[in-house]
Parts: C-alpha cells; structure tokens; sequence
C-alpha cells in the first residue's frame, strides 16, 4: 500500500503559497521550545543582552506588562544626571552591547571569577578605561576604585543572570578584536571608542560557526548550573555590519557574518532544551518583508520593522489584552513614503547611531553628539543643497528640492521650538530648585534654631558627648532666653515664617493646653 | 603695601566675619585686622549683595567663600540607598562594599550641577566682573570638612566618612574652577583638621555644617598671610 508523501500532511506553515505569499504572519514563523507554547509569563523575571538591537525589545516588554529585570541601576540620588550612553543603561546590568557569543561568554566567566582579562584597564589621562566598557563615561579615577566599581559590575551581572527566569540574546556579529594575549574579546575595535590599537596586542577574529556554537553551548551550560530553571530565546540582529574587517565587501561580509549566527542559533535551539529560537531576522530581512522594514541607509532598522518583531514576540507571551501596546501583527501592506536623503532620515541615523559603538568603527560616522543635532541639521542642508544645484534644471527636481527645503525648514523649525522649549523648561527648573534651596535652607535653619529644652529629639543625646551636646548648650542658656512664644511672634514679625512655625510648635510642646 | 581683603561669599563666611543683623550690604572691618573686611549682606544671598562686592571691589584683594555646603545640601540626611565612593585623593579609606559604590566622576558631574557657575549672578559672571574691576588678587576659599561623631545614626546623618569623602571631591572642584577662572585657590590650614581629615573637634559648632569663629580666626591669619 502507498504511504502518502510528507508534504501531503504537512501543516499550511509548512508553504510558501499558503504561509508567506497568502496570510502571512510573522508570529506564525515563531516556533517555542518545550511544551509550554509561551515565551513570556506574566511575572517572569526577562534579562536580555546582545547588540544595540537587543535593547529594543525592553521598552516592548515593559510597555506590555512583563517584568524586565534590573540589577545594575545608577543610584537614585545621581539618575538626574546625563545616563550613561551606547546601551549602558538599557539592559538588566550595565554590560552595554554585547555583540559576539564569545563576549557573552567572557562576560558570564568574569561574573563567575574564572576568568579576569590581562589587558584589563586602559589609563586615559585623568581616567581609567575600561576596555570591556570602553563607552562609559562615569569612568573610574584610580585602580582601586576601577577594581571596586568592575567587582560590583561583575555581582551585579551576574545576580541579573541568576535571577533570570527567561534570558533574551540578540546575536549581532561574528567579527570581533581579540586581545593576544590571552583571548579577550573586545565590544568594539581599539582605538575606535577608546584607547588605541596595537597590532602587536590586538587582533581581528571572525568567529566561525563551530566557534558560535560552542561558545553558547558553554555559555548555557555554565548559566544553568547557577540557574537551571532559565529559558532563553535566542535571536540574531537584523542589523548589517556598519564596517568589516576581511578586506572583503560590507555587503557579503554581513550575509556570512549573519548566515553563520543564524545557523549557530538554530543549532543551538535545536540541542539545548528551552531554548527558543526568535525569527526577528527573517520577519526584517525575509523576501516577504516590506521596503520600509529598513531606513533609507538599508542598514537600521526602521520603527515599523521593530514592531513587527516585537507583535511577533508579544504574541507569544502572556500578555492581558489591552498590554500590547495595539502593535499589528501583520506588517503595513502600503509603502509609506519613505524619506530618501531627507534631513529627517540622516539625522534619524545620526540619533540611533548615537546609541551604537559599532558605528564609531567607521571613520565617515557624521559626529554623534546630541547637542551637536542642530548644527548637523545645518550641515546636513548646505550639502544636500549643494549636491543639487547641477540637477536643478527640470521642473522636477525643482519640485523635489522646493519639497525638501521646506521639510527641511519644517524640520529646523520644529527642532528651534523644541530647544525653546527645553530651555524654557530648563530655566523653570532651576528657578524651582532654587526656590525649593532657599525654603530648605529656611526650614533647616528653623529647625537647628530649636531650643534644646523645649524639643525631646534635641534633649535626649544631651547626655552624649557630640555636637548635638554643643547645639544643646548654645540654645540652652548662656544667653538671656526669650520664651518660644516671644521668639515665635519675633520671627513672624520678621516674616519669617518657617522660624515662627518652629518656635510656636515649641511653645506648644511646653503648653499644650494654650 | 598689601591691598586690603574683602571677605565675601555664601553661608561659610559666618565663621570668618560674623553675620550681620540687618539686610544691608555693608563693608564691616573685622576685629583684630585691620586690613580685612568683611562684606555683610542679606541671606541667602541676593544679586545686590553681588553687585555691591562688584562695587567695592577696586582696589581691594577679594577673599570668596563660594557655597561649600553641596555634600550637606544633597547628602547630609543618609540616602534610602546607602551608597559610598573612592575619591581618588582619599585612596586610604576603607569602602563599604555593602553599599552602593557610586564613581567619583558621578558625584563631580552632581555637584558641578550645583556650583552655581553659569547663572546671572554666578560663579562665572562673578569673576569675570572682578576680574575686570580690581588688579588686585583674587582668590577662591576652602571651606570646613565635616566634623566626626558617631551620632549620626541616631538622627539620621549619613555617616561622616562618607561626608568627608564628599567634601574632598568638592574642595578638588573648586580648585579646579580657581584654575580655570585663573584665580588663587587658598585651602585651609593642615591644623584645623585631625589626623583623618576631619574638622578638629576645637573647630565645630552648634550645626553639622559649619565651624566656628575659632576656625574662623584660624583662617582670617591664613588670608592675612596669603593675601
């Protein structure tokens, strides 16, 4: 009797016709480790790492109602500070992009202890780099402190990894520098962030997929013999390589580069137990995927290619409805007008490459400072002004260029009215904390003005041998006392309010009858 | 002949030349030197009190205490988040690995927030206005470090290792803003403080963030020496 072929039984999923060409969805492509059929539980403790694509997830995750844990925040007393950039500040402990599984793994040996870098600090005039966070600003003065802020790094990497009930990571590149001393793999080249390359010190390395896989497959390995329990969900970035190294072209630099993670993934998911694989490259890069999943530069990845991975992920997890932030699920049939050239669309890469060290590798990086956006803007404009002028002998290119000058135009004034209102907001703020300086200063001279008999808290370490004995002393009575109630109606006479407020207080502390 | 002083600034100046009684801002000679005046004036201190040290400024040597007081303005209550730090100056101290280690280069970004140097009235419009009215020195006054007690558990304080740490991050500001301005930085005297660093117990007052008119002798000898 015939059997019939596999096909004949296999699921519509299993067809181009039926799953990509007709009724595609992307959440469909995702395919869950184990039996549970969910990613994310409400209440599951999420740490991520991985490349600067990797923190695009967290404010999806956050947003939907899931838990993304944080064990390394800066203090609250410091977070009205400028945050640290380049993705310091956006996974669960300050370890910044992590773009190889080799990084990974060295990250998880350091927080372990078993492993410390030779090269493992970079003086920098007043500073000391740290090589593996070459980006951060806040750096350390002296060896002891760098000793002592990377050993708290290190804890808090690894309570994060312990504590992970899901662990996310974004695979970004195979290429890397290497130190040769003794293997340390660098987040970004020497000399590109921070510090300076030495031929003689670094190298270049092209992780291959053997490398990839048995370097997650120990990474795993030695995660759940601290934590046995964690899922993970393993993606590869989307994000082309910025720059390659191999002599060879960017482009098929980043196809291998990418080929060889997206193998070492599914090797990965398909030979450890729990372990998903997360299809965000093929849903951005897929033949199915609409133009616009890009920005013009074929490099980022736009906003609406981001949501159609995130509606894929969020579709898997256990989201109440109403906490999926009303993300499609399927992507935009249309082609949005895209913006090619625009001044918005440069200075939209100016802004993610702000985030990215990867981009510092390329020297043509347009400066990536913030404060520096307007004047870029500027830059921005002459240049394309320039460029042009030759074409602008049809009607057409009028059109088009009258269309961008007045985006252009549209877009300085909108950044003028920002920077107005920012200043505005600025000047509010300091006004406000210099009133609220002057009230405390009022309050706390109020309070140190207490006469030690009349106030309990000021009476009870009268019998210590501190200054609290000294401020008992001087309000106690070398001087001619005048009564609370006369130094309450003093003060007040003086309009001073907070002094007055005290005095009566302890005027009704001593007669709680008047 | 020297120039005479004039002793201006925030709330640190009290220790030096008292604090007047009335509002007014007025050039008071201060006791037992004859050369040194102090500028009294309103607090906190007001734009006019500024103008008026602009205004009699010529031909006088300017001594500034400028605030001073930004460890105890952000940190003398102990933070819900203990936290502590390793100034690179003070790299014998012992740190509180319990705690929240923060960097020294945090907590100078936080109190450079507070220097008060770019606003009108400012450090930066100040001594550019000085330097342009008098020839004569100008120079920029440490203030006390913080006293040491064990008390300061029971009210709450942060512990006064810590404070004294971030007094040293704040005294190396203020030099650094001396040099840039391209004025004197006068620190205070190794005899006013113990053998850690902290105010002599001689020194302390009634608050936990100022020191006394013994203090205050013990620098007026020192701007009369340097000025």
């Amino acid at each position: 009797m015939a059997v019939p072929h596999p096909y004949k039984s296999a699921p519509k999923s299993s067809f181009w016709s039926r799953a990509v060409a007709a009724d595609w969805s992307p959440a469909e492509v995702v395919q869950v480790a184990g039996s549970r059929e969910i990613l994310i539980r409400k209440g599951d403790r999420v740490v991520s790492a991985g490349s600067c694509f990797a923190s695009n997830i967290v404010p999806y995750l956050e947003k939907a109602g899931l838990t993304y844990l944080r064990t390394e925040t800066t203090h609250p007393a410091f977070q009205d500070l400028e945050p640290e950039p380049l993705g310091y500040a956006k996974f669960s402990a300050a370890y910044g992009n992590i773009y190889t599984a080799r990084q990974l793994l060295q990250l998880l040996k350091r927080s372990l202890k078993t492993f410390s870098p030779v090269e493992d600090r970079w003086p920098a005039g007043d500073d000391i780099v740290d090589p593996l966070r070459p980006g951060l600003q806040y750096r350390a003065r002296s060896d002891r402190e760098f000793d002592l802020l990377t050993a708290q790094h290190l804890r808090k990497t690894y309570d994060a990894f312990e504590s992970a009930d899901v662990f996310v990571f974004t695979l970004g590149l195979t290429e890397g520098w290497v130190s040769r001393l003794d293997g340390t793999v660098f987040p970004a080249c020497p000399g590109t962030v921070a510090g300076s390359f030495d031929p003689e010190r670094h190298e270049f390395k092209n992780f291959s997929v053997s490398e990839v896989v048995a370097d997650l497959d120990e990474f795993i390995t030695l995660l759940r013999r601290s934590n046995p329990d964690v899922r993970l969900i393993i993606t590869v970035s989307p994000v082309p390589l910025v720059a390659t190294a191999t002599g060879g072209h960017v482009l098929s630099a980043s196809v291998y580069s990418k080929s060889v993670l997206r193998v070492a993934a599914g090797e990965i998911a398909k030979h450890h137990p729990d372990v998903t694989y997360f299809p965000a490259y093929e849903i951005v890069t897929g033949p199915q995927a609409p133009e616009h999943f890009f920005e013009t530069d074929r490099r980022n990845v736009s906003q609406a290619g981001v949501e159609a991975v995130m509606s894929a992920m969020l579709a898997h997890c256990e989201v109440e409805a109403g906490d999926d932030a009303g993300l499609p699920i399927a992507p935009p049939t249309g082609h949005p007008r895209r913006s090619d050239g625009s001044v918005a669309s440069k200075m939209s890469q100016l802004i993610v490459a702000a985030e990215c060290e990867e981009a510092l590798a390329d020297p043509a990086s347009p400066s990536l400072r913030a404060s520096t956006i307007g004047r870029d803007l500027d830059v921005l404009f002459e240049e394309q002004n320039r460029a042009a002028e030759p074409a602008l002998a049809t009607e057409t290119v009028k059109t088009e260029n009258a269309t961008l000058r007045a985006e252009c135009s549209v877009l300085r004034s909108v950044l003028a009215n920002e920077r107005a209102a920012r200043d505005a907001e600025l000047s509010r703020a300091i006004s406000e904390r210099d009133a609220a300086a002057a009230q405390s200063a009022r309050w706390f001279e109020a309070v140190i003005a207490s006469p030690a008999d009349c106030y309990p808290a000021v009476r009870a370490p009268h019998r210590q041998r501190h200054w609290w004995r000294y401020l008992a002393r001087r309000f106690g009575g070398r001087r001619a006392r005048l009564s609370p109630l006369a130094l309450a109606a003093r003060a007040r006479d003086a309009q001073q309010w907070e002094l007055a407020v005290r005095y009566y207080r302890d005027a009704l502390d001593l007669e709680p009858n008047e | 002949m020297t120039d005479p002083i004039i002793i201006a600034g925030h709330s640190h100046v009290g220790a030096l030349i008292g604090r007047a009684t009335k509002g007014d801002c007025f050039l008071q000679p201060v006791e037992g030197h004859e050369r040194i005046f102090g500028l009294q004036g309103p607090f906190p201190r007001t734009l006019n009190y500024w103008r008026a040290l602009k205004r009699f400024a010529p031909g006088h040597s300017i001594a500034l205490l400028w605030g001073g007081n930004q460890h105890n303005t952000l940190f003398l209550v102990e933070q819900p988040l203990r936290f502590d730090l390793l100034p690179r100056a003070l790299q014998s101290l012992p740190v509180d690995e319990d705690a929240v280690i923060v960097p020294e280069t945090l907590v100078r970004a936080k109190f450079r927030t507070l220097l008060g140097d770019r606003h009108e009235g400012g450090l930066h419009d100040l001594f550019t206005d000085l330097k342009a009215q008098t020839r004569s020195r100008i120079a920029l006054v440490g203030t006390p470090p913080p006293p040491v007690s064990n008390s300061h558990r029971q009210v709450g304080l942060t512990p006064p290792a810590i404070r004294l740490k971030l007094w040293h991050v704040l005294k190396e500001i203020y030099q650094e803003e001396a040099e840039r301005y391209g004025v004197e930085f006068i620190a205070i005297p190794d005899n006013v403080t113990d053998e850690s660093g902290f105010l002599k117990q001689e020194f302390w007052t009634e608050d936990v963030t100022h020191a006394n008119p013994a203090y205050g002798r013990v620098m007026l000898d020192r701007l009369a020496q340097e000025l």
